[in-house]
């Protein structure tokens, strides 16, 4: 079997039809991991021995004919920020160096019944804060299509480990942009789902009203397949607001082969200055595609979408400030030796977090002032609501924006700064989804002049992610830039 | 509106943030949220009278609430797991009180 272009659905069919056995499976993935993660730098922690066993365990349920869970064998691996009992959580900071928590995210817990074997744990920028995978305190994750570039961030590992064919699919994280932006980049899908659709219990907080977290995969297929274990009611997370939840798998073929009767939204201006000409080349011959298969493209406005990156700078940080404030030293984490008190909380906090981890504390600190509460928190909110509005107003237009997921293609490491106009633009194009509540997927589109993966991004209204993934599938039957293997390995 | 960021600021801001920040951390800092400030005076020219903030994408929506059942959350060794300043069950501190 073909094991690294296969899609969940298919390694599932031939793990039933014991065509393939998974401890085949995990070692295909622990040989891949083996061979190429010195380079990737993609996993932060393996857990050979434990994966082994699960694999082995199921192996030998499903040769005496004993019913095991629907996805039973299928490896999979884990963002660093998602809690795990039986392997550390260090969010790539020294702060939770480590770490283990005392229990499972809720997610972990629906891949464990649903049979998923977690390979472990995967790199990512401090406490999900950047978006090049450069602020992790332990390695520098690497681009699979070019070992020299950055891979996105801030679910840098996650990207890489897909790419590079190390794991059949990943978790990620999308606070800002985190998801969609290192799928882009990595040449992979990435769903940032709507908020209040995938339980947040169990990840580590940055924006509590922004985070979310989402699936990372070769396809749409296996990004909706992956959906269905992930997308379920949990009683510890209030913000879990589906009544119905869709089979979004099953849902993929509402569209059928044909877009007739979808409208696809272009945002007025935004293939413009500051966008990479090659990225905007493939973006407009992605949209030219989907105009083939019969969707009609319609002009829509978000006129306050030119302020996300400021409204989200107040509220994320904000919220990062407040999220953050639990790392004391006291009851898990890095601890300073310090004989009093108030040193031993400081010092704690200023060696156990990085720089961007404190500086965007301090903002959020300040913004929260009396001072700058009502000019710049209050303010913030009150345009974040106006961005809502644009976004209701647009899908009164149509079902779908499209647009790039970035404005750039992965950029070498430690040349952010060189770029900041393609640097604000990438964050641009993908804060003020979060801002929203609303979904949004990275698709791969083609390929910039030096071979390095664009991205495509397609943005749904709040709880219309089965919707916008049964579209992107429909492009993806026609298409196959999802089927391109990172080939620099 | 007064978004000019000073060193003084700066201390004020590190220790309500419980941070020990180094000089050159300081300096990066005042330098670093002096520029997203500037930036942020941006937010000023949006009229937004009126406009109710969005605290929360559901705020607003009816949020489901679970059945108020006692159950059983983490014993007392799991929750002192992630520390090895611990003594009696407890976690320990440095000396808090004088005397």
């Amino acid at each position: 079997m073909d094991i690294i272009n296969a899609t969940l659905p298919a390694l599932k069919a031939a793990l039933d039809k014991r065509e393939i056995s998974s401890l085949e499976l995990v070692n295909h993935c622990l040989e891949r991991i083996g061979k190429h993660d010195d380079k990737v730098k993609a996993f932060l922690y393996i857990d050979t021995d434990n994966a082994r066993k699960e694999a082995k365990a199921y192996d030998e349920k499903r040769a005496g004919g004993h019913a095991v869970p629907s996805c039973a064998g299928i490896p999979i691996a884990l963002k660093d920020l998602i809690l795990t009992k039986d392997m550390p959580t260090t969010c790539a900071s020294r702060m939770l160096e480590n770490f283990y928590s005392p229990y499972d995210a809720s997610v972990v817990t629906m891949l464990k019944n649903a049979g998923y074997i977690n390979l472990g744990k995967l790199n990512m920028d401090e406490f999900a804060m950047g978006s090049s995978g450069e602020s992790s305190y332990y390695k520098k994750t690497a681009n699979p299509w070019d070992l020299s570039k950055v891979p996105g961030g801030s679910s840098s590992g996650s990207a890489a480990a897909v790419a590079a064919g190390l794991v059949p699919a990943a978790l990620g994280s999308d606070t800002g942009g985190s998801i969609r932006q290192p799928a882009s980049f990595c040449g992979i899908c990435g769903l940032k789902p709507s908020y209040g659709s995938v339980s947040r219990f169990g990840a580590v907080a940055y924006a509590s009203s922004l985070d979310q977290i989402g699936p990372m995969a070769k396809s749409v297929e296996d990004i909706a397949f992956l959906m269905d274990t992930i997308a379920q009611y949990d009683r510890h997370d209030s913000t879990f607001n589906l009544k119905d939840i869709p089979s979004y798998y099953k849902t993929l073929t509402l569209t059928g082969d044909r877009l007739e009767g979808v409208k696809l939204g272009v945002v007025k201006g935004q293939l413009s200055d500051g966008v990479d000409a090659d990225v905007n080349a493939r973006v407009s011959a992605a949209i030219d595609k989907f105009s083939e298969l019969g969707a009609e493209i319609v002009e829509v406005d978000l006129p306050h979408a030119r302020l996300s990156v400021q409204v989200y700078q107040m509220i994320a940080n904000g919220e990062a400030s407040s999220n953050l404030a639990k790392f004391d030293g006291v009851r898990f984490g890095y601890r300073a030796d310090k004989t009093d008190l108030a040193d031993m909380y400081a010092y704690s906090r200023s060696e156990g977090f990085g720089y961007e981890v404190k500086k965007r504390i301090m903002l959020g600190t300040y913004v929260l002032q009396e001072r700058q509460y009502q000019d710049f928190y209050v303010r913030a909110m009150q345009l974040r609501r106006l961005i809502r509005q644009d976004y209701d107003r647009a899908f009164e237009k149509c079902d779908l924006i499209v647009g790039p997921t970035a404005a750039t293609t992965a950029f070498g490491f430690g040349q952010a700064a060189a770029n900041p106009l393609g640097m604000r633009l990438n964050d641009l194009f993908s804060m003020s989804l979060n801002l929203a509540g609303a979904c949004g997927l990275s698709i791969p589109v083609g390929f910039d002049s030096a071979g390095l993966p664009v991205g495509l991004q397609l943005q749904g209204n709040m709880y219309a992610d089965a919707r916008l993934l049964s579209i992107a599938h429909t492009f993806q039957k026609a298409t196959d830039w999802h089927n391109k293997i990172a080939t620099v390995l | 509106m007064n978004n000019k960021l000073t060193a003084d600021d700066i201390r004020n801001v590190a220790r309500q943030s419980a941070l020990a920040l180094t000089e050159e951390d300081a300096k990066r800092i005042l330098e670093d949220l002096g520029k997203i400030m500037e930036d942020a005076a941006a937010l000023q020219d949006v009229d937004v009278a009126g406009v109710e903030p969005m605290v929360s994408p559901i705020f607003g929506r009816n949020t489901p609430l679970r059945e108020d059942v006692v159950e059983q959350g983490l014993t007392q060794e799991e929750a002192l797991r992630g520390t090895s300043h611990k003594g009696h069950g407890h976690f320990r501190v440095p000396k808090t009180i004088e005397g």
